[in-house]
């Protein structure tokens, strides 16, 4: 009875974190963009970003780092919808929305390849809403 | 027959090098740039980061006066290299030594803004892997009949001013060992380039480090570290922590220089990480770290330091210095702290100015360290009290931190407060002025400990102070009683400023707005849109018997930040020189 009422629990935190999804939670883990994608967009990366984030994404003074710890510290536990409504609301600063949907999809992918998250079969779309369904948990699964 | 040759070869020569050839007369006469003429350099050229050694950011010109302002007009402009935005240019008798971003130098007709000649250095592409912003290229110098500069790729360079030809180059560091932040050049002093700079972490202690060479040869004569080694004094203030674990205390702005006193003055940063609990604990100063350090100019030997604050949250203090000999009276209705040695109607050589993002004015002697005043401009709660008899600073331990994701409401902000962007000083009414931003933020360790991929080891959210919607203010404060007798408070950031002698105060913004206002009062004498955030050092100067006013523009980190506050204002982002002058 015990493990009964532990495996429901288990199985309502999975159905309960993006209500109405209806099954488990999309997370970057599960390989939500692919190595092409990461490649172009590590070109508009350092097209528009790298100026201020660095070549490597390791952010400056006053542009912070969109890989390793304080990414995950800041990041860790939102969705990539919400990153990617932050890119595309805020950056690049003075241009805030200038570049296609497409390539903020892009960048998005070469920052979450950055991270270690691995690469799948299909490309992240350049939707909000598809991408609030794709969590970035705060650990390591 | 004869003249027909001739008369094809000038032709020919025209048509081959058209673009340069043409334009270089005016250099055929260059006079060597001696260290007379930078002690007292002639009231027309500007011929270094802040024009004098005593970082004064003040010209002596007076054609463009309060009256006939309100004609200027633009003479010329010129787009500029791609990268971060922060170029001072240089004048000297009439041509314009222009610092583009990543190591690309200009040299200009000052009068019509014809392109003489360009050095473009040819940085190794791993430059920009290896440092996160390698295209700032805040200044450059200038000695002799050369151009000099440090580089992307850590070498201190000249070139010739003639030409832009490299005449010698010297490696400062390995880039890729001790990776350091070249992102201002030097001012050269007692014949000798001396340069500061960024440290990365990764490059551990050794990069952190004050360099002078030989200005003619480039030959190093002295290196100081601004970090301590075990056995050399302030190893103690790092407690425990190995000497290769002590980083990112860097000197990355301009130092000031005093020929009388031959001691220079220049300002350090922050550690990495930024919170004290991670290193060992927050009792301990970690030296240098935010200091203000005199240097002997011949020697680099340390003759005194002051330091500001011991720093938690990113609030460097490397900012310029202004020198200068006044009358000390601090005014004890708005000066919180002050020195009760002090007596009535004493003057002093003093080293003064906002050193550091906080935004604090520090008042210091300048031959001892000796402290004499400071006071508050902006929204700050970092410092609750400094001793004035001993100059001890006491931080607000409800802006410190003891453990990961505690966070903290602390003013001003990682942008300042003050930041790089310039004030000036003008000696016309003893008055300095700065650009300043009122801005806090939270602030909350992501560890417990020193993070590798993480510079200060914090993350920051910029907010305006409770109740305030303004973000860029100058406030004008007398150098001799550190009263604030005027203020200009706009929603926009500001950035750097320059004093004329004709009590003009030039200044730009961070929506590409570019104003001159009068150094008396503040009010607003003449206004121009420049399209693209001010973020260059705007200078004056004279070619052909006539003043201009250069100012550069373009995207600049600070500016970029800055902007987030202030989401409907929209400037473009364009790299480019404006040089106004009075209409006919």
């Amino acid at each position: 009875m015990k493990s009964r009422v532990a495996a429901i629990l288990v199985a309502c935190a999975g159905l309960c974190a993006i209500p109405g999804s209806g099954q488990k939670p999309r997370t970057v883990w599960d390989g939500v963009y692919t190595a092409e994608q990461a490649k172009r967009g590590a070109d508009s990366f350092a097209a528009k970003c790298a100026m201020c984030h660095g070549g490597e994404m390791q952010g400056s003074p006053e542009a912070p780092p969109m890989a390793g710890a304080e990414f995950m510290f800041s990041w860790g536990g939102k969705t990539a919808g919400a990153l990617y409504d932050y890119i595309h609301m805020n950056m690049p600063p003075g241009e805030a929305g200038s570049l296609s949907g497409q390539r903020y999809a892009d960048i998005l992918a070469a920052i979450f390849q950055k991270n270690e998250f691995p690469a799948g079969q299909n490309e992240l779309p350049a939707d909000p809403k598809a991408l609030a369904d794709v969590l970035i948990p705060k650990d390591k699964p | 027959m004869m003249k027909r040759f001739a008369a094809t070869a000038t032709v020919l020569v025209v048509t081959l090098v058209p673009a340069f050839a043409q334009n270089a007369a005016p250099q055929a006469n260059f006079v060597p740039v001696t260290d007379k003429m930078l002690e007292k350099p002639d009231p027309g050229d500007w011929l270094m980061w802040r024009r004098t050694q005593d970082s004064w950011g003040y010209s002596p010109l007076t054609q463009i006066t309060k009256a006939n302002v309100s004609k200027l007009k633009m003479i010329w402009t010129r787009g500029m290299g791609p990268g971060l935005m922060e170029a001072t240019p240089l004048a000297y008798r009439g041509i314009v030594y222009l610092p583009n971003p990543s190591d690309l130098i200009h040299a200009i007709n000052g009068a019509t803004g014809d392109l003489l000649w360009e050095y473009r250095r040819d940085l190794p592409e791993d430059v920009t892997k290896i440092f996160p912003v390698p295209s700032i290229n805040r200044n450059i110098a200038i000695y002799g009949d050369q151009i000099i500069d440090t580089s992307a790729d850590d070498f201190v360079y000249a070139v010739d001013a003639k030409s832009g030809k490299l005449t010698w180059e010297n490696r400062i560091v390995d880039y890729r060992e001790n990776s350091a932040q070249e992102t201002s050049g030097p001012i050269i002093a007692a014949g000798k380039i001396i340069s500061g700079r960024g440290c990365e972490p990764k490059g551990g202690p050794d990069a952190c480090v004050i360099t002078a060479h030989d200005a003619k040869t480039g030959k190093e004569i002295w290196r100081v570290h601004t970090i301590p080694k075990p056995g050399e004094p302030g190893n103690e203030t790092w407690g425990d922590i190995p000497y290769e674990q002590r980083k990112h205390v860097g000197a990355w702005m301009v130092p000031s220089y005093d020929p009388e006193l031959h001691l220079i003055y220049i300002g350090t940063s922050v550690t990495s990480p930024a919170p004290k609990f991670m290193l060992a604990g927050n009792d301990k100063k970690y030296l240098y770290h935010n200091c203000t350090l005199a240097l002997d100019v011949e020697t680099g030997k340390m003759v005194w330091y002051y330091q500001h604050i011991v720093d938690h949250w990113d609030f460097d203090h490397p900012f310029e210095r202004y020198l200068i000999d006044t009358v000390v009276a601090p005014d004890k209705s708005q000066v919180l702290w002050i020195n009760p040695r002090l007596k009535p109607g004493e003057r002093r050589k003093v080293v003064t100015g906002i050193p550091g993002k906080t935004g604090i004015v520090y008042t210091l002697d300048r031959q001892t360290g000796e402290f004499l005043w400071a006071t508050p401009t902006v929204k700050q709660n970092v410092v609750t009290k400094i001793d004035g008899a001993t100059g001890e600073v006491t931080v607000n331990p409800d802006t410190t931190f003891s453990h990961k994701g505690e966070e903290r409401y602390v003013c001003p902000s990682t942008s300042g407060g003050k930041d790089w962007e310039a004030g000036a000083y003008s000696p016309l009414n003893n008055v300095m002025y700065f650009p300043l931003q009122n801005a806090c933020m939270t602030v909350t360790p992501i560890s417990d400990k020193p993070v590798a991929t993480s510079l200060y080891a914090i993350t920051t959210k910029l907010q305006f102070p409770e109740g305030e919607d303004k973000l860029g203010t100058i406030q004008a404060i007398s150098v001799e009683t550190g009263k604030t007798l005027w203020k200009y408070e706009q929603r926009a950031g500001m950035m750097s400023l320059v004093a004329t002698g004709s009590g003009l105060l030039f200044a730009g913004d961070s929506n590409g707005h570019f104003r001159a206002f009068d150094q008396n009062t503040g009010k607003i004498l003449w206004e121009v849109n420049l399209g693209s955030p001010v973020s260059g050092f705007p200078i004056t100067y004279m070619a052909n018997g006539k003043q201009y006013v250069a100012v550069c523009t373009g995207n600049a980190l600070l500016t970029g930040g800055l902007n987030r506050l202030t989401p409907e204002l929209h400037p473009s982002n364009s790299n480019a020189i404006f040089v106004f002058a009075l209409g006919e």
